[in-house]
């Protein structure tokens, strides 16, 4: 277990990268140091830094609470999402790991990520992203937030095309979900305020997922009108209401906004309003003057107008869009189709990423002894997360359930 | 687990489908057992229950023998304790809707299913020799004989070669899902994770096949040592009916070996082997030397088709019923030859005495539960 310690912290990284066959690489020297404990520091100063870093760290299968991680599925400003796999269901998750330091310089992130875990926990739809668990590491500084997997969101897949936009089909089949999970959300009383491509992920069967609930809000159970007063979602896809700096506002129908823009984006692969800085981009929503390219369906340019309208009570709610033309009708498949991004060329269909890891837990025989260490690992994180059936204060535990850390910190 | 809201709203939504299941079954009235109005076997007071034959579920499905007072009829009811119950409500809700809809001799229908307190109970016909993992841990422990694991595959095949006509896919076949009656009637139950795929619409990355995607992660534990390798790795192509005949395969092994292959290691582990294409084989002379049972060269060319990592070369069910290794089955009909296969283990016929209780002894137990969590309340 000491050995495991250490490599938690990051000045031991390239200690533990120097093991078996990287040390031939390194001059005697330097091997001589690592049999001297104390000599660890001295490391740094003496290694030219081209020998560590062109050096490929040594491939560890890595396991924390129940999940073997896998490959970087994407990156934000909060930190790293990862591929992972939960050790006793087999099924395949996502996790987000998010780096405290990193938080706390982003305008309200802490408060962010805890509205986004209570929000997630209590939310069960087929269209809004599920979370399983939430782990957080105060030796590490992160919380790991366990979620669905998905294959990429609706904005990488058209990154990936010329057109940057979908056929009409494929638009619609999106956009019908993406109603019915917004219609989802405000059935419960939340307004998530920051619908744009990005937030929608596909899952593996194509289900649309919503997420990013991060500055996402829950109206007041009794009051009747949806009220709002602050918005932090991205400034392209706000209501004309928000740009104008409206001290209130119908939350709902703001909503209903950036969904609108987000039909615009993905069925033209344009943005209606556009400008080089967030003042002129906020006075041409507020003038709310924008053309929309020719589509082939009038339905949907209708649809569009509908729920791009300045007055927020003419803008069409969710219970117009879903009578209207354009949200009933389906449209049968043609052979254009946007595919989810590949990771790599050779992988179109997204192979489980974690099955290198695997190999390394049970093919090399030397990776034995590590093994042990490793599972035995999987038992302190998992005693750890059984906040109800056992005290979590127990010693040593470096990652405790999520609801435990945070009352700390709240 | 429920509060008292949820758990009436549940019940109601159950009963919802009951009520429309019993009117589906009064419209074909073909079988026997629908002749006479199912509405009236839903009475707990008209079945004396026997002994706990099968639990699932972390024990909070519990399956008793039992019989009819009036007609002495032995039947099986299965308990379904919805405050306790460890795997989703909508599971169970697809498994009544499902098995209504179903009616294949090979395939164990409910005869009638109703709610009482906060119990479902499900009464099925009783299945006296039990199921296959029954047999094997009885007396059977080094597998069954080659003859009658025949037979008993071929008329699960039948009952699968059923529902993959109906575009559903089992996805859970296994040993302890294959019950044997008496007169080798041979059925296959644990529909719960029975996935329609007719209402699916082919997809791109499929190259236009009709395929899943999703994977049943809760509960599903157990199952995954069937599971074929396409289900197992969640990735874009997805899985199809094909999946199912793996399961067969491994089926196969289980009841000729007299355990599943893959038992002995992690989970993660048989992920892996199975996706590097490691194919379980059957245990006899020629595959381990030390062992003294041989099993015929067709049994062997049957389970290496099943369990082909391609799922595209596995045979159909259908046509895996007119492989040659079920010609063995040809000559003497089911009924008198599996029981007589299957001794010394004879069926239970007759509810024992000395393990006789009442539905009132379930309503004492239901009495001694203690309330897990306290439940506080705040205004």
């Amino acid at each position: 277990m000491d050995k495991e310690n250490d490599t938690e912290r990051p000045i031991n990284v390239h200690l533990s990268s120097t093991e078996d066959e990287q040390l031939l690489h390194t001059s005697g020297d330097i091997g001589n140091y690592f049999q001297d404990e104390g000599g660890s520091l001295n490391f740094f100063t003496r290694v030219d830094s081209a020998e560590i870093i062109y050096h490929e760290r040594p491939k560890k299968a890595k396991i924390i609470g129940n999940y073997l991680i896998g490959h970087v599925l994407g990156e934000g400003s909060y930190g790293k999402v990862k591929e992972c796999l939960d050790t006793e269901s087999l099924s395949r998750r996502a996790v987000k790991i998010l780096k405290q330091r990193q938080l706390k310089r982003i305008p309200n992130g802490v408060s962010n990520v805890k509205r986004e875990i209570i929000l997630l926990k209590k939310l069960h739809n087929k269209h809004v992203i599920k979370l399983f668990d939430v782990f957080v590491s105060e030796e590490k500084q992160k919380i790991y937030l366990f979620m669905e997997y998905c294959v990429g969101s609706l904005q990488s897949m058209l990154d990936n095309v010329e057109s940057k936009c979908f056929p009409l089909w494929q638009a619609h089949l999106y956009f019908v979900q993406l109603i019915d999970g917004v219609d989802y959300l405000h059935s419960r009383g939340i307004v998530h305020k920051d619908i744009k491509p990005p937030n929608l992920l596909l899952s593996l069967d194509e289900t649309l997922k919503i997420t990013d609930l991060g500055v996402a809000e829950e109206l007041d159970m009794y009051s009747k009108v949806d009220c709002c007063s602050l918005s932090q979602g991205s400034p392209a896809f706000q209501a004309p209401e928000i740009a104008d700096g409206a001290e209130y506002f119908s939350a709902f129908k703001a909503d209903v906004w950036s969904c609108g823009v987000t039909l615009f984006n993905i069925t033209t692969g344009k943005l209606p309003f556009m400008a080089d800085n967030i003042y002129k981009l906020f006075e041409c929503i507020v003038k709310c003057e924008y053309t929309i390219p020719e589509l082939d369906s009038p339905h949907c340019t209708d649809c569009i107008k509908g729920m791009l309208k300045k007055d927020s009570t003419e803008r069409f709610s969710i219970k117009d869009i879903k009578s209207h033309e354009w949200y009933r009708r389906k449209l049968g498949r043609s052979k254009e189709y946007v595919p989810p991004p590949p990771y790599n060329k050779d992988d179109m269909l997204r192979r489980m990423s974690v099955i290198p890891n695997l190999e390394i837990l049970y093919m090399e025989e030397s990776a034995e002894s590590e093994t042990e260490v490793e599972l035995q690992h999987v038992e302190d994180y998992k005693k750890a997360s059984r906040q109800h059936s056992n005290d979590n204060k127990k010693k040593g535990s470096s990652v405790k359930n999520f609801s435990g850390s945070f009352c700390k910190l709240s | 687990m429920y509060s008292c809201w949820n758990g009436w709203k549940i019940l109601r939504r159950i009963n919802e489908i009951l009520n429309s299941n019993r009117q589906s079954a009064n419209d074909i009235s073909k079988e026997e057992i629908l002749a006479s109005n199912p509405a009236e076997l839903c009475n707990i007071n008209l079945y004396r229950f026997g002994p706990l034959i099968g639990s699932s579920c972390e024990n909070s499905v519990n399956i008793y023998a039992a019989e009819r007072k009036d007609t002495k009829k032995p039947v099986a009811i299965r308990c379904v304790n919805l405050e306790y119950l460890k795997i989703p409500l909508s599971l169970l809700e697809d498994e009544l809707q499902i098995t209504g809809r179903l009616h294949h001799p090979n395939i164990l229908s409910f005869l009638c299913s109703f709610t009482n307190d906060s119990y479902i109970f499900t009464v099925t016909n009783h299945m006296s020799y039990g199921s296959c993992r029954d047999l094997l841990h009885a007396h059977f422990k080094g597998g069954l004989p080659e003859q009658a694991i025949a037979y008993i595959l071929k008329e699960t095949l039948r009952g699968l070669a059923y529902l993959h006509k109906q575009n559903i896919v089992h996805r859970s076949l296994r040993g302890s899902h294959i019950l044997v009656g008496s007169q080798g009637r041979v059925k296959l139950s644990g529909l719960r994770y029975c996935r329609a795929i007719d209402h699916l619409e082919p997809t791109h990355l499929s190259s236009g096949r009709r395929v899943i995607h999703d994977f049943p992660d809760v509960g599903f534990q157990s199952s995954l040592i069937w599971a074929s390798p396409e289900l197992l790795e969640q990735n874009l192509a997805g899985y199809t009916v094909k999946s199912d005949i793996y399961s067969l395969g491994i089926t196969a092994c289980e009841l000729a070996n007299g355990g599943p292959p893959f038992d002995d290691m992690p989970k993660m582990r048989m992920l892996l082997e199975k996706i590097n294409g490691i194919v379980p084989m059957l245990e006899d002379s020629k595959t381990v030397p030390s062992c003294d049972r041989t099993f015929s060269n067709n049994f062997h060319l049957m389970v290496e088709s099943c369990l082909r990592l391609d799922a595209h070369t596995r045979p159909r069910a259908v046509e895996l019923l007119h492989d040659d290794f079920f010609k063995v089955t040809k000559k003497r009909s089911i009924s008198e030859a599996l029981p007589e296969l299957l001794l010394p283990i004879r069926p239970l016929s007759r509810l024992e005495r000395g393990h006789e209780s009442d539905y009132e002894f379930l309503s004492n137990e239901m009495n001694n539960i203690t309330c897990a969590e306290t439940i506080e309340w705040s205004f």
